[in-house]
């Protein structure tokens, strides 16, 4: 049975293929379109799913309820009148012009593609999360806890899976959201909303909760059970004005901070403040949803699950033996429940876990190339590229990486989900003092404070990091052993911390001693597991640093001719793409210039 | 059909002179005329040199979309005031509360059972 997942029209659209249960293709429209997040219809995703298809498509399945969804709006619109009219006369069009008619706009699309007509279907938001955190874990039997901004109504839902089985059990209601909260600080200090929450995150580290307290008695009515009402009359979005208001930011001393405008201590302290109360929330809401249903494994997604910090704090000090995160929490994820939630739960498939692996396949699920592909893409900007064996590359990464160069790493299938795992990555040497600030504003043209994770040989995880598990998705985060930890200065400001060498591993070390880490193992990343075990064998040192090939403003590179492209425009040393491998140090200069007209960002 | 750029403006333009000739011929007035003479000229510049045209094409294009962003508005706003504002008051007298914005200091827990699912459940939109 052929299934085809989609999510659209919110953010981070995507497409799924499902054959008889097991995941063959997966991928975000923003890699195909380059549009960051892409909201629009995921054309070019689902053409890519369906090209992968052993023959033709059974059903589609939508990850949400429209009508529910339409409901909450009007509703939202009735609540807040006469206030709201301009989230009233924005949110309608759309809805009358496509949202209200989706199967139709489905179907049309799939014409297009050269499909069939096939029975298009609806799962809810947060079944449609709970399907993709429970059905593609390594688990029997779960307890499965989603978080996100807001579904159809649902913010935040316990649920419970066992073998092909699921069921919600309780939740929280729009507009009582962590995930809105969240996105409300970020709106506050700056960030992109949907967008800048994971900057926030990393911001975290340099403050300290001093609007802990001003947050807990303000703006939420938090219970024992992690449940929690938001104070609306701090909050904007409702009337779909900003995400906070005047008397939000008179609670907080002073006016949002601009895009561009420069960060200080307060956004610090607002990070780190709202970082506290999250995990608090999160912790609360797992001892709750331990003591009901009394298991011992628990699956989370929804964007809320992207935050590695309270992951790491759920794993370290939570009730639960296990926790397994869906890779692509967010949205994009949504595509992948909705038809595993299809499959198990309608069309009443069974299903198999072994405890140990999940159905992710490393979420290398998106696209490849082929090396003629790849020749074509380096041809066309006149770059001589050595074709070499796969351990001669190895060696060559390693030893360049040993030097100090920053490599570009496209490797197989591209990556499900937000996170660079290896396949459209950046890599350098996580032992150099400098590179964190060299990556930030040479290589991705970044604000400096940002952190880079680390990579590490499964094998070696322990002796560099206190992780208690493995983490192949980087989502979670684990303290710097205390054997390769130096002593730092805590009480400098917070810009003084940045440059600090607080580890043997600075480039991946945050101020805390957190790092963001990846564990690669020999049969999730075989390439990747090869070069760093030939960087260990040079160098002693089994971890690298790992980012996203990308710059600011840009989604991962997804075809070879993008990579080509990010490896000129920016100031990375190599590119490793498939089997060549291209060295700056040995192009000529005309051979340097991308062409690229020279690159400004909108703030994001 | 899918039309292309050049066929649509060539369209459109013959449409809108055929509509003012009509206008002319049935009221006579000056103004109609004037109306009428200029649709015409533009429908030849669309037919004889879709190049010369397509600037025009554009600005009436704009202006288009404009007229149709501003009815929908005031469409919306009628709506609005309506049928929107008046389930609020109605909602307000009657204390109905369904987003729960009102604070309920004593309440033990906010998580609140959902519903079960339904056999039916995939193949609807609610």
């Amino acid at each position: 049975m052929r299934i085809l997942g989609l999510s659209a029209f919110y953010h981070d659209s995507a497409a799924v293929l499902l054959e008889d249960g097991r995941i063959i293709a997966a991928a975000q429209e923003e890699r195909f379109s380059r549009i960051k997040h892409d909201p629009a219809f995921p054309r070019r995703a689902a053409a890519f799913c369906v090209s992968r298809a052993g023959g033709p498509l059974d059903a589609v399945v939508y990850y949400e309820k429209p009508l529910l969804k339409f409901e909450r709006i009007l509703t939202t619109s009735i609540a807040v009148a006469p206030r709201g009219f301009p989230a009233f006369a924005a949110a309608l069009p759309d809805w009358l012009h496509h949202k209200l008619w989706l199967p139709g706009v489905i179907e049309d699309e799939l014409i297009a593609l050269g499909c069939r007509a096939v029975p298009v279907h609806f799962s809810g938001h947060h079944e449609a999360h709970a399907a993709s955190a429970f059905f593609a874990s390594p688990y029997e039997r779960a307890a499965i806890l989603t978080l996100d901004g807001v579904g159809e109504w649902t913010t935040t839902a316990f649920g419970r899976g066992a073998g092909n089985q699921l069921e919600l059990l309780r939740g929280q209601r729009f507009p009582h959201s962590l995930g809105l909260l969240y996105s409300a600080f970020t709106h506050h200090c700056g960030f992109r909303v949907n967008s800048g929450e994971y900057k926030l995150m990393g911001l975290a580290p340099y403050g300290e909760p001093r609007y802990e307290e001003t947050i807990l008695r303000h703006l939420i009515n938090l219970k024992a059970d992690g449940s929690f009402r938001l104070n609306l009359d701090y909050f904007g979005f409702l009337q779909g004005e900003a995400m906070t208001n005047a008397r939000f930011e008179a609670l907080f001393g002073g006016p949002r901070r601009t895009p561009d405008a420069p960060l200080t201590q307060l956004q610090c302290d607002l990070a780190r403040s709202i970082q506290v109360v999250t995990e608090e929330i999160v912790l609360r809401l797992a001892r709750t949803l331990h003591a009901e249903t009394g298991e011992q494994n628990l699956c989370l997604a929804g964007g809320v699950a992207l935050n590695c910090v309270a992951n790491g704090r759920l794993l370290r000090e939570g009730p639960f033996q296990r926790v397994w995160v869906q890779p692509a929490a967010g949205d994009a994820g949504g595509a992948l429940g909705a038809a595993l939630a299809f499959y198990h739960l309608r069309h009443g498939a069974s299903r198999t876990a072994d405890g140990v692996h999940d159905a992710m396949q490393g979420a290398f699920l998106g696209s490849d190339y082929s090396p003629e592909e790849m020749a074509a893409a380096l041809t066309e900007r006149g770059l001589p590229a050595e074709r070499l064996s796969p351990d001669v590359l190895h060696a060559r990464l390693a030893e360049r990486l040993e030097a100090g160069d920053v490599v570009g790493f496209f490797q197989g299938r591209a990556e499900f989900g937000p996170r660079a795992l290896g396949a459209r990555s950046i890599l350098a040497d996580a032992r150099a003092p400098e590179m964190q600030r060299r990556l930030n504003l040479k290589i991705k043209f970044r604000e400096s404070f940002r952190p880079f994770a680390p990579i590490v040989l499964a094998e070696d995880a322990a002796q560099w990091f206190d992780l208690t598990s493995p983490s192949p998705y980087m989502l979670f985060t684990a303290p710097v052993a205390a054997a390769h930890r130096r002593p730092a200065a805590s009480t400098a400001k917070w810009e003084e911390r940045l440059s600090a060498v607080r580890s043997a591993i600075p480039a991946v070390t945050h101020v805390d001693f957190s790092a963001r880490v990846q564990t690669v193992d020999h049969t999730g990343n075989r390439a990747l597991h090869a070069v760093l075990s030939a960087f260990a064998a040079r160098t002693g040192c089994p971890v690298l640093v790992n980012t996203s090939f990308n710059v600011r403003g840009e989604p991962p590179v997804c075809h070879p001719r993008e990579a080509v492209e990010g490896f000129l425009a920016t100031e990375m040393d190599a590119l490793a793409l498939g089997p060549f491998f291209v060295e700056k140090r040995h192009l000529a200069p005309g051979q340097l210039s991308s062409g690229a007209l020279p690159r400004s960002f909108s703030p994001d | 059909m899918v039309l292309t750029p050049t066929r649509r403006a060539r369209l459109q333009s013959t449409l809108a002179a055929l509509g003012t000739l009509l206008l002319w011929w049935h009221t006579g007035t000056r103004a109609a005329a004037i109306l009428a003479t200029t649709a015409a000229t533009l429908t030849l510049l669309a037919w004889l040199t879709p190049r010369l045209y397509a600037p025009v094409h554009q600005f009436l294009e704009r202006v288009r979309h404009a007229l149709l962003a501003g009815l929908t508005w005031i469409v919306l706003a009628l709506l609005f005031v309506v049928l929107i504002i008046p389930i609020r008051l109605w909602r307000y007298i009657t204390g109905t509360d369904p987003l729960h914005l009102q604070p309920d200091p004593d309440a033990k827990t906010f998580l609140e059972p959902l519903p079960p699912p339904r056999s039916d459940r995939f193949d609807r939109q609610f």
